[in-house]
């Protein structure tokens, strides 16, 4: 994939036939882990297990694991720091929706407004911490080689 | 044992699928971090009130609706709690161990909070 800034400002991303491939790998690695936790669920003997199983955190696992395979422990690491303002955001877009039902709205427009609540939630969290974050890999990644093996 | 159906698949497949391919393309564009956010898109919730919801009668959706937010906030928690667990772990150990670390964390407070939840029958 080749970045270049146009001069005025404007970031342009020209694809090519292997980041299709790689955006596509993506995309079924973490639809089939989605669906492979669904029918864990729905097949499980103790409902108590399911109950417990269908909150797995299904998402953010396979986007780490396919991030850490492709680009590093690094990539890895920040996904799963994003992931924390998205799952607090996450939080706020389940409770968003639960008030707009209560108040006698319909669940498509819950919906709609949990998900705006959502994006809003986790991009202010994400920039209210990334400035301590970047700090912080400033200081691990100019004197470590590495980041731990397993 | 909960019922399986075809559409839940499709929908849980393309939604899952949508967040981690979108979480490469923004992470590349704008950074891991944000792309990170986009990982944690709640796809397992809105594909489960669309299953849920689609079809059914107004009351009815609303009532689907309402119970599957009300669940998925108590499950949401222990996510948070597994988030910050790995993004801790992660750093430290690797991806490998620290991901591994950090659901078994999850599992521990999912457990704790499922069954607490339950007591005072909240799910």
């Amino acid at each position: 994939m080749a970045r270049a800034n146009d001069g005025a400002g404007k970031i342009h991303i020209r694809r090519g036939a292997g980041d299709w491939k790689d955006i596509g790998l993506r995309f079924a690695f973490g639809g089939g882990a989605v669906v492979v936790c669904y029918l864990l669920s729905a097949t499980i003997f103790s409902p108590t297990f399911a109950g417990i199983f269908a909150a797995f955190p299904a998402v953010m696992s396979a986007a780490v694991i396919i991030t850490g395979i492709r680009n590093g422990d690094k990539d890895a690491a920040q996904v799963a720091q994003g992931a924390v303002a998205g799952m607090v955001g996450g939080a706020a877009c389940v409770s968003a929706a639960l008030a707009w039902i209560r108040h006698g709205g319909s669940w498509a427009a819950a919906l709609g407004f949990g998900l705006m609540v959502w994006f809003a939630c986790s991009l202010v969290l994400i920039r209210l911490f990334r400035g301590r974050l970047e700090r912080k890999d400033r200081e691990r990644y100019s004197s470590s080689t590495g980041t731990g093996t397993w | 044992m909960a019922a399986v159906s075809l559409s839940g698949v499709l929908l849980r497949f393309l939604l899952g699928g949508s967040a981690v391919a979108a979480s490469a393309v923004i992470g590349r564009a704008l950074g891991g971090r944000i792309g990170g956010v986009f990982a944690a898109f709640p796809a397992v919730y809105t594909a489960a009130v669309l299953s849920a919801t689609l079809g059914a009668d107004t009351g009815k959706a609303r009532l689907a609706a309402f119970g599957v937010s009300q669940g998925a906030l108590v499950g949401m928690s222990s996510d948070i709690i597994c988030a910050v667990a790995a993004g801790i772990f992660i750093t430290r150990y690797g991806w490998k161990k620290g991901l591994c670390l950090a659901l078994v964390i999850w599992f521990v407070v999912a457990s704790t909070i499922y069954l607490a939840a339950r007591g005072a029958k909240l799910v």
